[in-house]
Parts: structure tokens; sequence; C-alpha cells
């Protein structure tokens, strides 16, 4: 369900569709520069009540997940 | 008075102020202000104290930076994105000023540039400081729109302006993604939200004043024009205001 819900907010911003956005998916493949992951955290931060910093380590939509799991961030 | 937002003038001393004071030949108080980026809103509220004091009939508030001094020119990533600037106003007592906000988030970390460290001799030298621009450009942004968009909608409830009455909403110029965003976020459409980063570059505190004078030069700001400033910057710092021009 997080990943869903990443995913669908992944696609507003990009305008890729959400089921082509996989977990495995890096921030390269969706075009997305550092600005671009930084809104999309700000937003995924309201969605799921949490507090999310940049961090080099987020390459794909998969760690972005997990930071979110491990911030508490429910399904 | 003389009030002079800067980081750093010619001099440690003297201030940028009074080395303005004596080329102008005036006779009057002058000193610096350090509040980066948000220097010229800082700046207003300053004056608007010494006003309401009745300690002074004019000021001449000038925001001027030379962050040429500043960045690393071997940083291809980084110098291109600042310029050297200033401007200034007259201000006098008025009902001008509708609304301001300022704010501080201490923080040594996320944007910095270094100072020199004590001299003595003898003295065990603390690590050296990065001695040109540092920023975490992400965290930067995030701290920049979040504050654009609390500032803007705390100045328009404290004066009372709805946002549809502002002709233009003046973001300190120091990058096009973040006035997108906060544009974006506000609703606002492209033509209220001008931009001059393209020619200048950013110019710290000196952005919004020389937007100002760009707008009143090409006869876009009429008297009664209303209009909110905001900038962040340095510090960090965060500052907005609400005018009738």
């Amino acid at each position: 369900m997080i990943l869903e819900k990443v995913a669908a907010a992944l696609a507003e911003k990009t305008g890729m569709d959400a089921a082509a956005i996989r977990s495995e998916t890096t921030f390269q493949e969706l075009k997305m520069d550092s600005l671009d992951i930084v809104d999309s955290l700000m937003a995924l931060e309201d969605i799921f009540g949490i507090s999310l910093e940049a961090s080099a380590d987020m390459k794909t939509v998969g760690d972005v997940v997990t930071y979110i799991e491990q911030a508490g961030g429910k399904a | 008075m003389i009030l002079c937002a800067t980081m750093q003038g010619d001099f440690v001393t003297p201030s940028l102020a009074c080395t303005v004071q004596k080329r102008l030949g005036a006779a009057c108080a002058a000193f610096d202000i350090n509040a980066a980026c948000s220097g010229f809103l800082y700046g207003l509220e300053v004056a608007a104290g010494f006003f309401a004091r009745k300690r002074v009939r004019k000021v001449l508030l000038i925001a001027a930076e030379c962050l040429s001094k500043h960045v690393d020119w071997e940083d291809r990533a980084t110098c291109v994105l600042f310029g050297d600037g200033a401007g200034a106003v007259v201000l006098t007592q008025g009902e001008g000023l509708l609304a301001s906000r300022l704010g501080a988030v201490g923080n040594d970390e996320l944007l910095t540039i270094g100072g020199t460290p004590g001299g003595f001799p003898g003295a065990v030298k603390p690590t050296e400081m990065k001695q040109t621009v540092f920023m975490n450009g992400q965290e930067i942004y995030r701290f920049a729109v979040n504050a654009i968009c609390q500032d803007v909608e705390a100045v328009l409830k404290e004066s009372g302006i709805l946002l549809e009455e502002v002709r233009y909403i003046l973001l300190h110029q120091a990058n096009q993604r973040i006035l997108d965003t906060a544009r974006d976020r506000l609703s606002l459409p492209e033509e209220k939200v001008p931009s001059m980063i393209q020619r200048y570059g950013n110019t710290s505190a000196s952005s919004i004043p020389i937007l100002l004078d760009e707008l009143n030069r090409a006869g876009r700001l009429l008297r009664g024009d209303l209009i909110v400033l905001c900038a962040f910057g340095g510090g960090l710092t965060t500052g907005a205001a609400a005018l009738r021009w």
C-alpha cells in the first residue's frame, strides 16, 4: 500500500503511469532531479504525516518506501 | 539614517553604511545589518522601528552584496548561480508598510560562508571553515518553499489583504525552481511573480530592491498597488512584508 501511494505521488509529479512505477524504478529513469525528489518527499510527508529527509542513498522508489516504513508511515 | 543590509562590505570596519555616508557627504547614524538574503526585509522592519520611535525622518535603506567574493570559482555548479548587486530605497514616515514578519531558524550547516578563525599567536587553530558558499541545495529548497508559503499567507492575514488584490509577489531571486514551486503552491499566475534571475543570478539581499526598481522604471508599479515581498536566506532567515506602493 505504501508503494502504491508513493507510485501515485510520483506519477502525479512526473506524468508517468503509476502502474509502470515499481520498487526498483530509479529516479533517473523517472527523469527526476534532486529538487523533483525533494518536492515529492514534501508531498509524501503530507500524505503519510511523517518527516522525510532527502538522502543521497535514495536512488529508487523502493528506497523511499523503506524510509517511509522506518519513519512510521502507515500503509 | 543610513542602514545597509550586507553580509560583508568593502571593509570589516568601517561598515558599508559608513562608507556610503562618507561618499554622500551625509551626517547621520549609519550601520550595517547582516540577515543574508533576507536583509532587505529585516532592514524595512528595523527602519519601521526607528520611525515608530520618531527617531528619524528619512532612512536610506540599501541592500548590497558582492557574492563574487564568496563563491568558489572552480566549482562550476555553484559559481554560476550568484551575482553582485545593490538596490536602495529612501523611506519616510507613512502608512505604506501594512504588515511584516521576520523569522530565523539558527543553522550553521545548511547554508554557510565561513569566517576567519582567530589569529592569536600560538593558539590552537580550530578547523578552518570553508571560506566560500556552501549550500545543501535540497534542504534549502525545502526551507525556502515552505517559508514563502507560510510567510506570504501570514502577512496577507495580518494586513487583511486578499491574495487576488495583490499586484505582485516579489520573491527573493534565488532560484527559478523555488519561484515556480512557490507560485504553483500559492496558485498564482506567472505575471504576478516576476523573475530576473536569468539576467542577474542570485544577488542576495539586493535582489528584491533591484526587482522593485526594474518594475518601477518599466511603469509596472502604480501608486496604491499592493505588493508582497518575501525573502529567505542564510541564518537561516526569513522575512516578508505587505506594502502599499
